[in-house]
Order: C-alpha cells, then structure tokens, then sequence
C-alpha cells in the first residue's frame, strides 16, 4: 500500500471525503493543497529530500483567484509531474466525464486512474487506491466504455445486404454463392458467419429472424 | 456607359449585401456559442461542484438521510447534463470519435445505438460550424429519446455527397404526436441557420424518423 499521498483540490470540504477514505486505507501520511503550484513544489521539495511522495490525487478543473498560477489546471499538473517524476502514481478525480478526456489523460498521459466524482465517488477511490497499489489502472464503471473499441457500434452496406438477403430467404450458403456470383468481396461462408454473428451481438438478437425483425422494424431494410 | 456603370454599381451593392449577410450570420453563431459555453462552465465548476460538495457532507454523517442523497445525486446530475449540453466542443479534429463518444453514452443494457457508415464520412470537408451543429442536434435526439421514448433500438444513418452530409435517425420507441416546441424548434433552427435541412416524422406506436441534410 502507498506511504505518503498528496491530495490537490480546490475545495476542502472534497479533501475531507479523500481524507476519510486515506484513513480507512490506513495511510499515515496524507498531505492536502488547494493549488497545483502547491502540489508541484511539494512533491518536488518531498523528492529532493529523499522523501517522495507515491501517490497524487487531484482534480482538474481549479478556478482562478488573485493568486497568479503556473499551472492553472490538473492537466498541466499531471504532464509535468508524469515527466519528472514518472514513478508518481496518479489519480485523477474530477467532475469531468466527457469520454475523450479520460481517454487522453488515461492513454496519453498515463494515468493510473480516473475517478468520477459522484454519489459512490468515494467507494470508486478507495477501489482506484486499491488497484493503483497493486500496479494496476482503474476507471470508473460508468467511464469504462471511453477505453472500449470504438468499431462497437458501427455497420456498413456490406452488412446491410447481408441482412437483406436473409429477410428474403436466403441462406448463408446461398448468400455465399451469390456474393460469389455478383463479384461482391468477401464471399466466404466463413466471413459471412462471422459478419452475422457480430450483428447478432450488435443487435442483441438471439437468431437470424430475430435480427431481421429489428432491422425492419428500426428501418434499416 | 452611364448604364453600365450604374449596373456595375449596382451589381457590387447586392454582392456586398450578401457577403455581409454571410458575415453577420456567421459572426451571432459564433457569438451564441461563446455564450453558451461560458454560462455551462460555470454551471459545472461553480454549481455542479457545490451540490457536489453538499452531497459529501450529508454522506460522512453517519446517519444520512438516503432520500435526500438520491434527490441532491438527481440535481447533481441534472446541472451536470445542462452543462453538457453547451459546454465547449472541438470539433475540428477527430469529429468522428467525438460524435462516437457522444452516441455510445446512450448506450446501456436497455438502450441499443446502431451507426450505419459513421466511418465512411471524411469529416475534413465539412465546416466546424456545421459540426457543431450536428454534434448539438444528435444529442438532443438522443437526450429526447432516452427521456420519452422507450425506445430499444437506435440506428443513425450517415452518408456524404461532396460537402453535405445525410443523416438519418430512426427509433423504434413510441413516437408521438410532432408538436414543434422548443426541443424541435431548437433543432431547426440550429439546422436551418447553416442552410441544412431537417425534417421529423413520427406517429403514436411506430417510432421516430428524423432526416437532417447539412
């Protein structure tokens, strides 16, 4: 488990929630700023003492007050620190839920996690902590699909005349035979079958009638 | 000579009136949408993350009173959904895991998100504005169709010719009565300013069809 944990936040009243879950964790020495200029210099000054810190938890979004900052957002924080300190592990734990954003900050900037602040935030930090831990990354369930396959949802024409050829009664040999005839490439059985069975996933559809009873009915033939 | 004269004239005062027509249409989207921005950071930054705060508080009491955490979890949400919905958006590069992003978060257990040809689109040919627009529009579809229509199925189909792009959307929900009210208003009039084109159809029982050229 980390020994010594800085938390970056704006607001105190969220740290005191990081706060609670540190201690349930067991973590002696957790230290908390309201700045990322704070965050940086700390872990800096922690490091040159030989003292680093293993782990940062910090949000992204700080709003601006008199005091003029170098680093004016998480972000910024984090590719910095990912630069010079790259055995620092970091949390992020931010409002922000647009999927792209936890995409770029867990695949370009190497985080090691990425929290949703919401009703279970706290329950989802501990368990982010837990796995960071153990070396392993963690996003939340409800953010989890910005790191899944983007192919998930798409279909072409070339399933469409697959689907259309069912409805009128073809089979997949025949529709194998006449792709064959019609030059249409690729007409394998085995490259049909597997067209299929991706747009019975696609469509949660338990067999070939059934996908194309949805495909009529949301008009895609 | 006059004559030709005062047709050239003439001729250069109706171009100079459509170029500034353009101008000025183009400057007041540009405008609405600063507007629109600015107000839906603030609503996340300032409102969402204050609701936010007051839900923490009521949980670290060892009492909490759980229906009041499942209304402030709904206000939560809620501001965050405004905020969404006008928050900053940029468009001009990978529009089409943006436009992805945005349709599979509709998606869940209950909820099915078809795209026919999204990948076939070269998004560099079209304008940001007109991809702005499109962004905005898909998701008030797909917000109007989570909220009303029981829908299983969505199937959004897309298709280019030179600088436009077809999109078709279908549900398989409930459908309803077409009431031009603000959701729709709002859709055509986004639409309709970049000179694009949408139109809804739908009946009781038979879903929801929507066609937008732009």
């Amino acid at each position: 488990m980390f020994k010594k944990v800085i938390a970056s936040d704006d607001l105190g009243s969220i740290n005191k929630g990081v706060f609670s879950v540190i201690n349930e964790l067991n973590i002696a020495d957790i230290q908390q700023v309201q700045y990322c200029d704070d965050a940086y210099l700390k872990i800096k000054k922690a490091e040159l003492d030989d003292d680093p810190f293993d782990l940062l938890i910090t949000d992204l979004s700080f709003i601006r007050d008199y005091r003029d900052q170098k680093y004016t957002s998480g972000e910024e924080l984090i590719i910095a620190l990912k630069k010079e300190f790259p055995s620092l592990k970091i949390i992020v734990y931010s409002i922000e839920d647009r999927l792209q954003r936890v995409r770029t900050l867990m695949n370009t900037f190497n985080v090691e996690a990425y929290v949703s602040k919401g009703r279970k935030g706290l329950f989802e930090l501990k368990e982010a902590i837990i796995n960071c831990a153990k070396g392993n990354t963690y996003v939340s369930p409800q953010l989890e699909q910005a790191l899944n396959n983007k192919s998930d949802l798409e279909i072409d024409d070339y399933d469409i005349e697959i689907i259309k050829l069912l409805s009128n009664g073809l089979s997949q040999e025949d529709i194998s035979l006449q792709f064959k005839n019609n030059n249409t490439s690729p007409s394998s059985l085995s490259t049909i079958e597997k067209h299929l069975n991706k747009l019975k996933i696609q469509f949660k559809a338990n067999n070939a009638i059934h996908l194309v009873a949805i495909a009529k009915d949301v008009g895609l033939i | 000579m006059f004559q030709a004269i005062a047709i050239f004239i003439l001729l250069l005062l109706i171009a100079s009136y459509f170029i500034y027509r353009v101008k000025y249409k183009k400057g007041k989207i540009e405008q609405i949408y600063k507007t629109e921005t600015r107000i839906a950071q603030k609503v996340h930054d300032e409102v969402a993350n204050d609701v936010y705060q007051v839900m923490i508080k009521i949980q670290a009491q060892s009492n909490s009173n759980h229906d009041l955490l499942d209304d402030l979890e709904n206000i939560y949400s809620k501001t965050r959904d405004i905020s969404k919905e006008n928050s900053v958006l940029e468009v001009h590069d990978n529009f089409e895991t943006l436009l992805n992003d945005l349709l599979v978060s509709y998606k869940n257990d209950q909820i099915n998100v078809i795209t026919r040809n999204l990948n076939k689109i070269d998004w560099n040919k079209i304008s940001d504005n007109k991809k702005t627009a499109i962004y905005r529009v898909l998701q008030e579809l797909m917000t109007n169709m989570k909220k009303h229509s029981k829908a299983k199925f969505v199937v959004l189909a897309f298709k280019q010719t030179y600088n436009k792009v077809e999109i078709e959307y279908n549900d398989n929900g409930v459908g309803c009565e077409i009431k031009k009210q603000n959701g729709l208003q709002n859709m055509e009039n986004r639409i309709n300013t970049l000179a694009g084109k949408i139109t809804f159809t739908s009946q009781v029982n038979h879903g929801f069809n929507v066609k937008i050229t732009i």
